[in-house]
This record gives structure tokens, sequence and C-alpha cells, in this order.
């Protein structure tokens, strides 16, 4: 059986807004340079149980971006960098309606993919010693026969 | 109790998917949230004079099947059950076989024990559902015919499993 993990990492690693290989659980907030992590959210849960066995399960994840932070007023530097990252959330839920999703194998079928209803910019995680932590939340339902 | 509980999964139905010819496969239902049998008896209750207690028979049994199923695109059974609906078809042309199949009764011989019936398939709604990220329809199945039991073998996958089955072949018992 596929690592769910594993496929969810490498298709982020395919938008082009990532720039550089995705951490996994983990973000090097110590560079300057923009990284972006994926972390999962406790816990995955069944969502519905049919009949046959079948089950819908719903993955949540949280993509985190470790960018720069401008700290005087009088700037459009982090209303840009905001920006960025509103354009990868946008990327998440564009795959999602083409039904471009991560490979999670023959056992399961990933059904939809995209930030939780409502969820339609990102947010500042963190401040860090080189700037900010930039989050959003992202789901993935799937269904494993 | 030391015996081994057995969960709803391990009962399975199975659908008579018609083609254009007629030729029926028995298909897996899948998606589906409900599918709950009712036996509907019927009762004869009567209480004899030289007795203080009442007396019950059962004397009929019509079964019914209240189903509801999400529904995905090339499911061949959601399509048939789907076409029932909007079409609005009647009469015989709603009939359909359903093979039950308990995969916790392995038979000697290979296969597991089953019972088919015909139903006529009674759509109900659609669209309903708790939620809105799934087609939901519903209906019940309504028995047109005589319980037959048999042996339920696997098809597809090959060397397929209760797990992982598809499509079966269902054997009426002779009886010995």
């Amino acid at each position: 059986m596929n690592n769910k993990y594993e496929a969810v990492m490498e298709f982020i690693n395919t938008c082009p807004l990532v720039g550089r290989d995705t951490y996994f659980n983990f973000i090097d907030t110590s560079d300057t340079e923009a990284n972006t992590s994926l972390y999962t959210v406790p816990y995955g849960r069944t969502v519905k149980t049919y009949t046959d066995g079948g089950k819908v399960k719903l993955m949540q994840f949280e993509i985190r971006q470790s960018r720069n932070l401008a700290q005087y007023a009088n700037t459009t530097a982090n209303t840009d960098e905001m920006q960025k990252v509103k354009e990868f959330l946008d990327w998440i839920n564009a795959q999602g309606k083409a039904n471009n999703f991560p490979d999670f194998g023959d056992e399961r079928k990933i059904l939809k993919m995209s930030t939780p209803d409502g969820v339609d910019d990102p947010s500042i995680a963190q401040i860090t010693e080189n700037g900010a932590l930039y989050a959003f939340p992202f789901e993935i339902m799937y269904l494993e026969s | 109790m030391d015996g081994k509980l057995v969960f709803r999964s391990d009962e399975k139905l199975f659908y008579g998917v018609p083609d254009a010819e007629g030729k029926i496969t028995h298909t897996r239902m899948q998606g589906f949230t409900a599918a709950s049998v009712n036996m509907n008896t019927t009762e004869y209750e009567r209480t004899y004079v030289d007795e203080a207690h009442s007396t019950t028979d059962v004397t009929g049994i019509s079964k019914s099947i209240a189903y509801s199923f999400d529904r995905y695109i090339g499911n061949p059974v959601h399509d048939d059950i789907i076409d029932i609906h909007h079409s609005e078809k009647r009469g015989t042309d709603t009939r359909r076989v359903i093979t039950m199949v308990d995969f916790s009764t392995p038979v000697e011989g290979g296969g597991f024990k089953a019972r088919q019936n015909t139903f006529s398939v009674v759509c109900d709604t659609s669209g309903d559902g708790s939620g809105t990220d799934a087609m939901v329809y519903s209906g019940t199945f309504k028995t047109a015919g005589s319980t037959v039991e048999g042996v339920a073998t696997i098809v597809t996958p090959e060397n397929g499993n209760s797990e992982n089955v598809v499509t079966i072949e269902f054997t009426k018992s002779t009886g010995e």
C-alpha cells in the first residue's frame, strides 16, 4: 500500500510556487530563504462507513511556509508575502477542482482535495527570528475499499 | 460467548445488473450507507377459549431492504438504479435480483452461504442527505418473489476474497 504522506509530499513538490523540496513535520526557521513544510494534523478520521465495509476517510494537513516579515510600517513587503502564500492555497484548490490528486495507489481513491469550507486565506502561525511562518490547512477525502 | 463477532460488512449484497442482452452480473453494492433488511412479517394472532395466552403464527413474510447510497461515477449498480429512478420505470422493468452473501459462513466444497430474492426497486428520493458533499439516492427494494437458498462463489477479481470481491456467481442449492 502506498505511503500516503510520501504521496502528498511529492505532490506538494510539484507546485511551481514551492521552489525547494518540502519538509515533512519540520521546518527550518533559521533559513532566510523561503521554505515549505507539510504538517500532519491529528487525527485522520473516518467520515462515513458503507455497508460493504468501504470507508470514506479524511486526512488533514497544514502547509507552513517560512517567509520574510518586515517589521516596519508603510511597506507592501508583508502583503506581497501573504499574497504568495494565498496563491499557493489557490493552487491546492485548483488542483482539487481539476481532480489532479496525489497518488494514493489502487486501494485508495481520492474523492476531494481542498482547504476546509470557509478557509480562503492563509494566516501567520508564528513569528520567528528571521521572519514568520505563514500557514493554511487543507484536507484530502478518500475512499478506502 | 466464545464465538467470533460477525461484522455488518461480513454480509454483502450483490445487485443483478442487466446488460443490453439481459445477461445478469451480480455486482457488489458499494457506496451504500444503508441497506437494512426488514422481514415485514404477517401474523395471525388468536386466543383459544381454553388457554389463558394468545397464540401467534407467522403466516407471511414480505422482505424489503431500505437503501441509501452516495452516487459514484462508473458504478454499474448506481447507474442502473438511477436509470430506474430518472426514467420513471414501472412494473417488471423495475425488478432486479439481489443476492445476500454471508462471508462468515463458508460452504464445504467452496463458496459461501447465500440467499437470493427478486425485488422491485421502489425509488424514493434523490439529493437528500445529512450533508451536501454527496448526491444521495434512497428508496426501498420490495420483494417480488420467494427466497432462494444457494451458494455464492467469487468471480472477480480472480483469486478474490471477501474484502475485495466485485462480482459473484450464485448457484441454487439442490436441497440434498
